[in-house]
């Protein structure tokens, strides 16, 4: 018989990062109480899953730990004021029980990208899942199964800069070219300062043989997406993740299609081929 | 008194010579019985017209569906509640007796402006309550109305029934108290007469010398027939808020289950939303898929606010409603 | 299908018939309520299954899809949460399903079996269920189930089915009912049939003659394969600005409908203990799609409407070789606005 795909696998908060100077966003790892739900738990970076607080309800969230992180996951989340699960999540404490359902989705397109160029470009806490992406492919054993790899990433000011130590060990890296951007000068700044699109067409990350992941708010998308096409990246090699309003997660409960798509089980990950043609019901 | 015209001739004039962008009114419905709103955009109307259609096509349109207007016994929706919808453009909307005291109601809270309306008053004796005529004739299938002084008659199964007007329109409409609008820039028919009716139903009377157990009984018949659809809900037009409490999820009002208890709250809630404001129009009722007799709780709530403060929804714009002011009058016997 | 056996049930004694099957299952089946209003409800008694109705305005999929549904429930401590599965479903019955309800089983079939994640629970319920469909010689005005290509006399994916015969002076009155048995599932309800007479020769040429004449009343069928290549052209087209303009976005087409399965997940909790519940949702409600940001990609009745139509004859279609629409006319006799959505189709269809 099938397992019911609505119970989540109980896990335990054991860190929480708070993640920008405003305090709306921070980052969870969960601990799984039994080990070999953690093995159940098989994901590929791009994924999700729904993120469970018994008496609030669920949320989807995207996974923004490495799989090879083999411990835990990590989660990274905004609190919205009229959020139900985002805010009881944020004022859990640690050792808080919970529970995850997943993982859910198609994921970053990880065969395609072996042996490629990868070119990362993200805008504010949208980095999450990139983020996965970026400490997947800088693991040991799988950098080398990839190209060169390009980071820009912005935000509107260094405080709500995500992950900034791991950003600011990244940039000292040799195997990986990284960017940093802030809307606006700011006191004790030292990186870029320009709106993503802009330093996007400045840094002029190359096209050849190239797959892109991008995630960002919807403005970021909508002027990086001409820059990148104007630098001749392909629609069939971007990609970005989508979001929608979730429920079941696993393409039952029929709220988060965009035309015949189902963004929990045909993405979150779409690429802008695929995307283009989508109605634009997002 | 309004000047009196022709339902047909006034909706060409106002849609061809531009006077209003949007005429509501109504169609017959695929349903025998029954008649469904019919929405025509004028020429020059501001909003959505077809881009893509030639406006000769769009002039046909048009004509086409003045000629489909009607309006009869079957007219049961309340189109007011469209108002909505077309918020700031010229509009001119069919509205019944009870109907124009919503168009009141909406005035006082300012939720449309006056200058924006033509309103098409249509007296009324009442609309048939189709389901109630299939329980009284057990037969559907019947596409055929006509009048006959007091008596409706029917096509049913082949042959003509004849039912009393009385036996066969809404509860509503037999208790209704203005058949005429009490607002209109034209009339589309003659006043009709308006009956005397008691202060109190008899059904009303009853229900508040019941006994508790008794009504709590009726109460949780009632609520367990509703699957919580909102049709109630999104039909009155006075339940127009951009978010209501039942879609609010912090915090959860209501729930959504089946348990009567979540149809209770619900319906409790949006009733104490109405002190004052429900007109008694019936759209609810006659739009609820399962048949939840809602009518009787409006009725209470409304003989309630008349008792303690002289006041009908929807009859005057001028009058403030009573949960809309203070007065030093007012019934405080619930503070203690 | 085989049909392994045929019983021959007078209608006087289906009561009996049914006490039989609800020895051992929860039977639903029509019935008509208080107001007259015939709706498909879990029997407390045999005599309440209605045999005169027409297709009943609330359909069966509550049986598989109820309108709430206890996913799993908790106990919660500070510190230690315990979760504990619903109870296996109890074997159950939908009994005097129409050809169309039958094939809104598939539709919820379809969806809920689908991978990657089938819904066990549905699947569970829907393993517990025989069903049991039912014959109709005639059709209501506002069912078209018939242009969908659905025959009213079709057994197909039933467990059993009842095949109203007339009979006796009375010949347009049905006066028995032949239950065909189809499957092992039927052949279980065995002690309920045992007692009534196999079909004889005469029922057998009855049963055949219904067949045929229901099959005879060919109508023009809709071509659903032109109404979704339409669709598929059509999203960004005006016409969705005026099909909507009735609509008062209520959920009564959907929660009615013997398709639509759309739900929400919800909370239902009791100071430390509670349940993750699912309950009917629908794509017309403006809470379906919004974000916690305040966002909503189907802001106003244009997009959900649309939504409504794209799901059930083109997307649903797209994904799973079915419509999603079975002709029950359902949503036409409850819809407050009274629209209709052969109308939407046909203006659909003549569309440019
Ligand atoms: C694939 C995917 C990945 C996501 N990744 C992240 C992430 O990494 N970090 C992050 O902070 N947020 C992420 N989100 C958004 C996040 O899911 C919502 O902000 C969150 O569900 C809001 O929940 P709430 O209970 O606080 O809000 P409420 O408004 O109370 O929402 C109630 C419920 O509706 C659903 N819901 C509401 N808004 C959304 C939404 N925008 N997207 C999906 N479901 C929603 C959820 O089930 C939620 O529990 C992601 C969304 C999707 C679809
Ligand atoms: S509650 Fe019902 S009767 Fe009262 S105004 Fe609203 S729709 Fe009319
Ligand atoms: S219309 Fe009827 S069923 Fe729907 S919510 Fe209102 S009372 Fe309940
Ligand atoms: S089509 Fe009718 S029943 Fe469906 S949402 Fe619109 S008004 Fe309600
Ligand atoms: S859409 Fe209407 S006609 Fe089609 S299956 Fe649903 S309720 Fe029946
Ligand atoms: S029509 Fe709407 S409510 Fe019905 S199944 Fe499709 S998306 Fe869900
Ligand atoms: S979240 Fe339920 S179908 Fe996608």
């Amino acid at each position: 018989m099938e397992t019911n795909p609505y119970i989540p696998y109980p896990v335990t908060i054991d860190r929480v990062v708070v993640e920008n100077e405003a305090r709306d966003i921070k980052t969870f790892r969960l601990i799984f109480h039994n080990a070999q739900d953690r093995k159940g738990f098989d994901f590929k970076v791009g994924q999700f899953a729904e993120l469970s607080l018994l008496g609030f309800g669920e949320s989807p969230i995207g996974i923004a730990s490495s799989p090879l992180d083999r411990d835990y996951v990590e989660f990274t989340v905004k609190r919205y004021p009229a959020g139900v699960v985002t805010n009881e999540l944020h004022n859990a404490e640690l050792g808080r029980p919970m529970g995850i359902r997943g993982p859910m989705g198609n994921g970053y397109p990880i065969e395609k990208m072996k042996g490629k160029n990868i070119v990362i470009i993200s805008g504010g806490f949208a980095v999450t899942t990139l983020r996965a992406a970026i400490r997947y492919l800088l693991h040991p054993d799988i950098r080398s199964s990839v190209k060169d790899i390009t980071v820009i990433y912005g935000a509107r000011t260094p405080g709500e800069l995500c992950y900034k130590e791991e950003f600011t060990d990244w940039s000292k890296r040799k195997d990986v070219a990284v960017t940093l951007t802030v809307d606006n000068e700011a006191q004790g700044w030292r990186g870029r300062v320009g709106f993503v699109p802009t330093v996007v067409a400045d840094v002029k990350p190359s096209p050849r043989d190239a797959i892109c992941l991008i995630c960002g708010p919807p403005v970021m998308l909508k002027y990086t997406i001409p820059e990148l096409t104007k630098l001749g990246f392909k629609p069939e090699d971007t990609y970005l993740s989508f979001e929608m309003r979730m429920k079941c997660g696993i393409g039952k409960c029929g709220r988060c299609n965009i035309g015949p798509k189902y963004v929990c089980i045909d993405g979150p990950v779409f690429s802008l081929a695929e995307v283009a043609d989508m109605p634009a019901e997002y | 008194m309004p000047k009196q015209v022709d339902l047909k001739t006034i909706a060409r004039d106002l849609l061809t010579k531009g006077k209003v962008e949007v005429f509501i009114g109504y169609q017959a419905a695929s349903l025998p019985l029954a008649a469904a709103p019919l929405i025509i955009h004028g020429a020059k109307d501001s909003v959505d017209a077809s881009q893509s259609m030639a406006p000769d096509a769009e002039r046909d349109m048009m004509a086409r569906k003045v000629a489909a207007l009607i309006f009869d016994d079957r007219c049961e929706m309340n189109l007011v509640n469209y108002l909505h919808k077309f918020k700031d453009r010229k509009t001119a909307v069919v509205v019944k007796g009870c109907d124009s005291r919503s168009v009141v109601g909406l005035l006082q809270e300012k939720q449309v402006d006056r200058k924006n309306l033509v309103i098409i008053g249509a007296p009324c004796r009442g609309v048939v309550d189709r389901r109630h005529v299939a329980k009284l004739m057990g037969c559907d299938a019947s596409r055929e109305v006509d009048r006959e002084g007091e008596h409706f008659r029917f096509q049913c199964a082949g042959s003509w029934k004849r039912v009393k007007v009385a036996d066969a329109i809404y509860t509503a409409c037999r208790e209704c108290q203005v058949h005429n609008p009490v607002i209109a820039d034209y009339w589309i028919g003659a006043p009709v007469p308006q009956p005397d009716l008691p202060e109190l139903t008899a059904e009303m009377e009853a229900l508040r010398k019941a006994s508790p157990d008794h009504r709590w009984t009726r109460f949780h018949k009632e609520m367990s027939k509703c699957i919580l659809c909102y049709a109630c809900r999104n039909l009155c037009p006075a339940c127009y808020c951009k978010t209501c409490f039942a879609d609010a999820c912090k915090p959860k009002w209501v729930g959504r289950t089946d348990d009567p208890s979540d149809a209770m709250l619900f319906h409790l809630q949006r009733l104490m939303h109405l002190g004052g404001r429900c007109t008694g129009c019936g759209a609810c009722v006659r739009g609820c898929p399962m048949n939840v007799d809602l009518r009787l709780y409006n009725d209470h709530l409304r003989s309630h606010v008349k008792q303690e403060y002289g006041f009908m929804a929807g009859m005057d714009s001028a009058v403030h409603p009573p949960l809309a002011m203070y007065s030093m009058g007012d019934c405080n016997e619930f503070i203690r | 299908m085989m049909t392994r056996e045929i019983r021959i049930i007078p209608l006087s004694e289906m009561p009996a018939f049914v006490g039989a099957l609800m020895q051992g299952h929860k039977v639903l089946a029509p019935t008509r309520n208080d107001d007259g209003l015939c709706v498909f409800a879990w029997l407390a008694a045999p005599e309440q299954a209605d045999w005169t109705c027409g297709i009943p305005q609330v359909p069966p999929k509550q049986a598989f899809l109820p309108r709430t549904e206890i996913l799993f429930t908790y106990h919660r401590e500070k510190g230690r949460e315990t979760i504990t599965p619903p109870p296996a479903p109890e074997p159950q019955i939908a009994l005097g399903l129409h050809p169309c309800d039958v094939q809104a089983v598939k539709v919820l079939d379809a969806v809920f079996s689908a991978e990657p994640s089938p819904d066990q629970p549905y699947l569970a319920r829907r393993a517990a269920t025989t069903l049991i469909g039912r014959g109709f010689t005639e059709q209501d005005p506002l069912v078209f189930c018939r242009e969908l290509g659905i025959d009213p006399m079709d057994n197909r994916d039933c467990d059993a089915f009842l095949v109203p015969l007339a009979g006796g002076q009375a010949e347009h009155t049905t006066s028995r009912m032949a239950l065909e048995i189809l499957t092992d599932k039927g052949v279980a309800l065995r002690l309920a049939y045992d007692g009534f007479p196999k079909a004889g020769v005469e029922d057998l040429a009855a049963i055949a003659e219904a067949r045929k004449q229901s099959a005879a009343r060919g109508v023009p069928l809709l071509d659903m394969a032109v109404i979704q290549r339409r669709l598929e052209n059509i999203f960004n087209s005006d016409l969705w600005n005026r099909i909507h303009e009735p609509c008062v976005g209520c959920g009564a087409c959907a929660f009615l409908c013997p398709t639509c399965h759309c739900f929400d997940i919800q909370e239902e909790v009791m100071g430390q203990d509670g349940a993750r519940v699912r309950v009917w949702d629908t794509c017309q409600f403006d809470l379906f799609t919004r974000h916690a940001s305040g966002h909503n990609p189907r802001l106003s009745q244009k997009e959900r409407s649309r939504q409504r139509i794209m799901h059930k004859f083109s997307y649903g279609v797209g994904k799973f070789h079915i419509p999603f629409c079975v002709g029950c006319g359902r949503c036409i006799a409850v819809c407050p606005a009274h629209n209709d959505v052969r109308q939407i189709l046909k203006e659909i269809s003549d569309f440019k």
